[in-house]
C-alpha cells in the first residue's frame, strides 16, 4: 500500500468539502458496516473507506468494488452514532473516480448500469426484458444467468406478470428531450456521461 | 380529492397488479389520479450510481411536467421511483444553482412547487386511517402481516423525511387499521438487495431470504411490501431460496394496495391478484 503523505490529506478535504460529511468525526465503531447489505461482498467495508480517506489512499479507494456497490439504502447512516450519511461519501467516491478516470475493479455493476441507462436514453423508459436480455449476454455469466431464469421465466408470463405487451419497447413522445438531458451532461463530462 | 401520479416504468410492466391495485384502491377512496402526462423513468439506482446530475435531472423532467400540469403532488407508489423524485424535489428546492444546472440540461424550467408522497405517507397523512378504516368492508380478521418498508421508503433518511428510518410504524398501524394482526419482526427494514439481482443473485437470495424466513419465523401468514423491485426479490425467488437452504420459504408477498383492496371489498379481478409466483390462495381463503 502506498500513503500519499506529500498529498497533504488532500483527498480527505476533497470529499468533506464536496459530501459535506465529516469524515474525521468517524469514531470507527463500525456499526455501518455491520449494517451494510453488501459488506460482505465489497473488497473494503464502509468504516474501513472512511479511514483509508483520512490515510489518502487514493488509489486503491477509487478503484475499489466497494464504492460502485453502493445503492443508498441508507442503513449505515440510520445506524451511525456520529449521525453522518455514508452514502453521500460513497457518491462523492464515484464521482472523483470517474473524473479522474479511474478503471474499477467491479465491471459488472457498471456494464448494468450503463444498459440500463441506454434504453433509457433511446426510449424515455426503462424496458425490462430488453434490460434482462442484455444484461445476460453481456455479463460472460451465460449458463448461470440462464439457469436461474428457468424457474422464474415461465411462471411470469402463466401468471401474467409479463405479457406479450411487455416484449417490444415503446418510446415515449418526448424522448428527444430525454435524449437532450443525456447528450448535454456527456458534453459537460468530455464525452463520458453514462 | 385529486392527487398527480407517477407509476414509473415497473408500474407498466412487471408491477401491473401494483398499479391495478392502487388505481382501484384510491377510486374506492374517491381520490382521482392524475398521470403526468408523457412521463419518463427516473433513472433509478443506475443513474444515481452514474452521474448526479443526471440522477437529478431525469425525475425533475417529471416534475417539470407535472407542474406544467398543475399538480401541486405527485403519488408515486414505487418506492424507488418516490426516492429519486423526492431527491429532485429537494436538491432543487433547497440550492437556486442545483435548479438552475437542473433547468440547463432539461431544457425546461422548474418552479419547485410539486411535492413527491410515496404510497403509505399518502394513505396515512392525505386520505387519513380514519377515513380508510370508516371504509373497510371486509376486515382481515385472523390474517397475520408482515409489514416490509425496505430501504427506500424511509431512508435515507434526509430524502425521504418520512416515519422511522429503522422502526417505522406507519404500515402496521395501517394494517391494523384494516382488521389485520400484525406481526413484530426484525426484517422490517432490511434491503432485499435490489437491482444486484442483475450482477450478483447469490447475494439476493441470501438477503431477501433472511427477510422471507423471519417472516415465517414470526408466524407472519403473508409479507406486505410497497416497492416492485422488492416484490419481484421476494416473491420471484423463494424457489432458489429454498434450493440454498434446503428449507421450505412459500411466503405469500402481496402489494400493501392488494390487501388494502382486499379490505375494502374490490375485487380480486379488479386488483390482479392473480399475478403472483407464490400462491395467495391461501390469504384469500383465510379472509374469505
Amino acid at each position: 500500500m502506498k500513503v500519499l503523505l506529500e498529498e497533504k490529506h488532500s483527498l480527505l478535504e476533497e470529499v468533506e468539502a464536496r459530501s459535506g460529511q465529516k469524515v474525521q468525526e468517524c469514531y470507527q465503531c463500525s456499526k455501518c458496516s455491520g449494517g451494510c447489505p453488501f459488506s460482505g461482498i465489497m473488497d473494503y467495508a464502509p468504516n474501513s473507506i472512511l479511514e483509508m480517506i483520512v490515510y489518502g489512499l487514493k488509489d486503491q479507494l477509487l478503484s475499489s468494488k466497494a464504492i460502485q456497490m453502493c445503492i443508498q439504502c441508507g442503513t449505515c447512516g440510520a445506524q451511525c452514532p456520529a449521525g453522518f450519511e455514508m452514502y453521500e461519501v460513497m457518491n462523492v467516491l464515484r464521482e472523483l473516480a470517474k473524473e479522474e478516470g479511474y478503471v474499477s475493479r467491479e465491471v459488472k455493476i457498471p456494464k448494468m448500469n450503463q444498459i440500463f441507462l441506454g434504453e433509457v436514453r433511446k426510449g424515455g423508459r426503462m424496458h425490462e426484458v430488453n434490460l434482462m436480455v442484455k444484461n445476460m449476454l453481456s455479463q460472460g455469466e451465460l449458463v448461470r444467468d440462464v439457469t436461474s431464469l428457468i424457474p422464474i421465466g415461465p411462471p411470469m408470463f402463466v401468471k401474467g406478470i409479463m405479457g406479450m405487451g411487455d416484449v417490444f419497447a415503446h418510446k415515449i413522445q418526448g424522448q428527444a428531450q430525454v435524449e437532450q438531458i443525456f447528450a448535454k451532461i456527456e458534453k459537460m463530462r468530455g464525452g463520458v456521461a453514462s | 380529492m385529486k392527487s398527480g401520479y407517477f407509476p414509473g416504468c415497473s408500474l407498466h410492466s412487471t408491477a401491473k397488479n401494483y398499479e391495478s391495485s392502487t388505481q382501484a384502491v384510491c377510486k374506492n377512496l374517491d381520490v382521482q389520479l392524475e398521470e403526468i402526462p408523457d412521463w419518463n423513468c427516473c433513472g433509478s439506482t443506475p443513474a444515481h450510481q452514474t452521474d448526479h446530475l443526471l440522477a437529478l435531472a431525469l425525475p425533475a423532467r417529471n416534475l417539470a411536467l407535472a407542474e406544467r400540469a398543475g399538480m401541486k403532488e405527485v403519488l408515486a407508489p414505487c418506492a424507488a421511483c418516490f426516492n429519486h423524485l423526492r431527491t429532485a424535489e429537494l436538491e432543487c428546492a433547497g440550492n437556486r444553482e442545483t435548479q438552475r444546472r437542473v433547468e440547463g440540461v432539461l431544457g425546461m424550467t422548474y418552479g419547485n412547487s410539486v411535492h413527491v408522497m410515496n404510497i403509505l405517507e399518502f394513505l396515512v397523512e392525505r386520505v387519513g386511517i380514519d377515513k380508510i378504516s370508516a371504509k373497510v368492508k371486509r376486515p382481515l380478521k385472523g390474517l397475520r402481516i408482515a409489514p416490509y418498508y425496505g430501504c427506500m421508503l424511509t431512508r435515507p433518511a434526509k430524502i425521504a423525511r418520512f416515519d422511522h428510518p429503522v422502526n417505522p410504524l406507519s404500515m402496521d398501524h395501517l394494517l391494523e387499521a384494516l382488521g389485520a394482526d400484525v406481526v413484530a419482526w426484525g426484517a422490517k427494514t432490511e434491503c432485499c438487495g435490489a437491482a444486484h439481482v442483475l450482477t450478483r443473485p447469490d447475494v439476493v437470495i441470501e438477503l431477501s431470504g433472511r427477510i422471507i424466513y423471519e417472516a415465517k419465523d414470526s408466524g407472519a401468514d403473508a409479507v406486505a411490501t410497497a416497492c416492485p423491485m422488492c416484490m419481484s426479490n421476494l416473491d420471484l425467488r423463494q424457489n432458489a431460496m429454498t434450493k440454498a437452504t434446503g428449507k421450505e420459504a412459500k411466503v405469500p408477498v402481496l402489494y400493501l394496495t392488494e390487501l388494502l383492496g382486499l379490505a375494502l371489498g374490490i375485487s380480486r379481478a379488479e386488483l390482479g391478484m392473480r399475478k403472483h409466483v407464490v400462491s395467495t390462495a391461501p390469504v384469500l381463503e383465510k379472509i374469505s
